[in-house]
């Protein structure tokens, strides 16, 4: 008991310290998170070893057939052609009909039938199911069986076959300095910070409504200042959202250094791990938290304001809509031009701020002035929040009825 | 005095929910408050406990405002409300420890109170899982846990069982004895008179009794003379005489000024009718309440 009759302070923030801890700890035992929690690490698998999956599909399968007629002249190879995926057989004088009862047997996976006509030649396919990978590799074969027996029938000099043959190179440069599977990535942020805010604002906004409906917030009320447990709150429920956020980073960041994937060369979550940097994603991690605190205080205000966690929905629905918009002027506007007027704007307005500057890291079209800036403006609006909510909030949990924003404002009702 | 309320006011807009009123108590004494609902007990709770500011008054504890920076406070709210899928044990040391105590010694408590409550079995249930009785008991526990000077009691025994009734009756009794100072809000009124040493009635923010119980009773004008008899001509006797009675059976309860001579009536119906039983008792708290408020109390 000795420690009982502390200063004002120190027993808020003592308070608000057990509310933060008790609220965490009391978050992450549900089952609910939990499984939660465990999709998000199968899915980190399920990213990274998508590139791998994906080859499996595509891959011809060694039981795979091919039986190729070949009525010209050039002299193709049964080794050469499993190149393309599969066993073959050059076969002659075999009818396609029987081929083709082959196939509906399953006995065959597919035949072609090369023909020799005027100007050209003809490659007749015969398959259920059409292997464009296979037929790319097959057509890229008998060209150069062509191209080989032309120059040799012609006695054309190599170099000048091959100088005909050049391709065109073309590549798409970006404008910014990032990966070109930036925009993947992007939109993979801001849906993860939209669904996070919302989520887990809406358990803000639904747990302190439950107190009030519950009536549990008439004897918190006696032991919590209320602005301590509002906050002790937020940053309870917060915590365990980030937590969640830091296992799934986690979880990528473990598959991506112990290598037991097969990252291909070019795929996104290639992009992802080069585009990322610490510095990235430290910042990337303030603007998430910010973007969470802005909108669950929202959230926390109109959790004091509703009578019981049904009528939250309706309750909710303005802020919901604000964040909507901000993913709509996302999507809309910042991500087409990260360095238009438009994204210049929303930097600095603390509703859109999270998510523009988000996305400008990531497209690397933000200065350092204009971050800290934008910070300093949204832990500016916060700083006000904290004011507005302190003054609305207790009499909001106090009600056992729904209230309305202006009554919560009149002073001492 | 050691607990003092001077001349509280709360309005809320045009409505004055508490007029100017003045209490004292003191330590170790258990005041019953009473009032129907809307007479102001639960604001003049809220201003105490320093939820809602009062507009002006004093409420003071050994002559320093009444706060929690000054004394520990015990609360116990009418309305009742605990975490549903909070496991007890974890509650009421989450409760415990917003009071100041710290987790091992809040624990240690807390296993005291549910062993004293004979709910220790259910340390580790969810308190959704728990009867209505037994959530009465950890919402106690968590009133109490911090070992308070100061207690209110809001209607305590609403929804508990006779057996857990008298369980609380225990409990209460020893807080009794350890000299604790309680406000004690019922409309049970039995349970009050059998608690309370000092009374105060609120009616519409006004307080119409503020007295010790004894004085509050000795000054009423009138006592109830009770008669038992199973002849049938008293009926017709007393409403003859005009007298002020009701009747139950073969009881009549008449309602006698205090100026009358009571040993002079007792003896004139002795005389004319054969009574089984004479008791003389003083107006109950439940008759007073009634009649000062003007209504059921149940409203």
């Amino acid at each position: 008991m000795k420690s009982l009759l502390n200063g004002q302070e120190g027993t808020s923030l003592r308070n608000f310290s057990i509310v933060f801890s008790t609220v965490f700890k009391e978050a992450v035992k549900t089952k609910p998170y939990l499984y939660i929690t465990i999709g998000l690490v199968a899915l980190s698998v399920l990213l990274f070893a998508s590139p791998a999956i994906l080859t499996m599909f595509n891959k011809n399968s060694p039981d795979e057939t091919y039986k190729i007629v070949n009525h010209t002249s050039l002299e193709l190879s049964e080794q050469e052609l499993a190149s393309a995926g599969g066993s073959w057989q050059i076969v002659d004088g075999v009818k396609i009909e029987s081929l083709k009862e082959e196939v509906k047997a399953e006995a065959l996976t597919g035949f072609f039938v090369l023909e020799e006509q005027t100007d050209m030649m003809q490659l007749n396919i015969y398959m259920p199911k059409v292997n464009n990978e296979l037929l790319l590799t097959l057509e890229s074969y008998i060209e150069q069986k062509k191209v080989a027996s032309i120059v040799a029938v012609q006695s054309i000099d190599p170099a000048v076959v091959q100088a005909l043959n050049a391709p065109l190179q073309s590549s798409v440069e970006p404008l910014y300095e990032t990966k070109p599977n930036a925009l993947l990535i992007v939109y993979g942020l801001i849906t993860i910070m939209f669904l996070a805010i919302s989520i887990y604002g809406n358990n803000v906004a639904t747990a302190i409504a439950s107190e009030k409906s519950s009536r549990v917030m008439e004897v918190m009320i006696t032991k919590v200042a209320p602005v301590p447990m509002m906050y002790g709150k937020i940053l309870g429920v917060g915590l365990a959202s980030l937590t969640q956020v830091f296992i799934f980073i986690g979880a990528l960041l473990l598959w991506a250094n112990i290598g037991i994937f097969d990252i291909p060369e070019g795929s996104f979550v290639q992009t992802i791990m080069e585009t990322i940097t610490w510095e990235t994603a430290a910042c990337i991690l303030i603007f998430f938290i910010i973007g969470y605190f802005i909108y669950a205080t929202l959230f926390a205000i109109v959790g004091s304001m509703v009578s019981r966690p049904d009528d939250l929905g309706s309750a909710t629905m303005p802020i919901m809509i604000l964040l909507m918009a901000s993913l709509a002027v996302e999507m809309l506007f910042v991500m087409d031009a990260p360095e238009g007027r438009m994204t210049t704007i929303t930097s600095y307005i603390p509703f859109t701020a999270p998510m523009t500057v988000l996305v400008r890291i990531v497209y690397n079209t933000i200065t350092p002035v204009e971050t800290v800036i934008s910070l300093l403006l949204m832990v500016l609006f916060i700083a006000l929040f904290a004011a507005v909510a302190a003054k609305i909030y207790p009499k909001g949990v106090l009600k056992s009825d729904s209230l309305t924003f202006k009554q919560l404002m009149q002073s001492n009702r | 005095m050691t607990f003092q309320i001077k001349n509280l006011n709360k309005s809320f807009g045009n409505k004055k929910a508490v007029n100017n009123i003045s209490i004292q108590l003191e330590e170790g004494q258990i005041l019953g408050m009473l009032g129907r609902n809307g007479a102001g007990k639960t604001t003049t709770i809220r201003m105490m406990l320093e939820l809602i500011p009062k507009d002006s008054g004093q409420i003071l504890w050994k002559g320093k405002p009444f706060s929690k920076k000054n004394l520990r406070i015990g609360y116990l709210p009418e309305e009742r409300g605990l975490y549903a899928k909070m496991n007890v044990l974890d509650q009421i040391i989450y409760f415990g420890m917003l009071e100041g105590m710290d987790k091992k010694e809040a624990k240690k408590e807390a296993l005291i109170w549910l062993e004293k409550l004979e709910i220790s079995y259910a340390a580790k249930k969810r308190t959704e899982q728990l009867s209505k009785g037994n959530q009465q008991k950890v919402q106690l526990i968590t009133a109490l846990i911090h070992d308070p000077e100061f207690i209110i009691l809001d209607e305590p025994f609403s929804g508990l069982d006779p057996v857990n009734a008298d369980m609380l009756k225990s409990v209460v009794k020893e807080l009794i004895a350890k000299k604790k100072t309680i406000i004690f809000c019922s409309h049970q009124m039995e349970q009050v008179e059998s608690f309370c040493s000092q009374i105060c009635i609120l009616k519409d923010g006004n307080l119409i009794v503020s007295d010790q119980l004894a004085n509050v009773k000795r000054a009423y004008d009138y006592r109830y003379l009770e008669l038992e008899t199973a002849t049938a001509h008293l009926k017709d006797y007393l409403t003859q005489k005009q007298y002020d009675f009701t009747q139950e059976n073969n009881r009549y309860k008449l309602r006698i000024p205090r100026s009358e001579e009571i040993y002079r009536l007792i003896q004139e119906f002795g005389e004319k009718f054969e009574l089984q039983g004479v008791s003389l008792k003083e107006p109950s708290l439940h008759e007073i309440f009634i009649e000062r408020t003007g209504g059921d109390i149940i409203a």
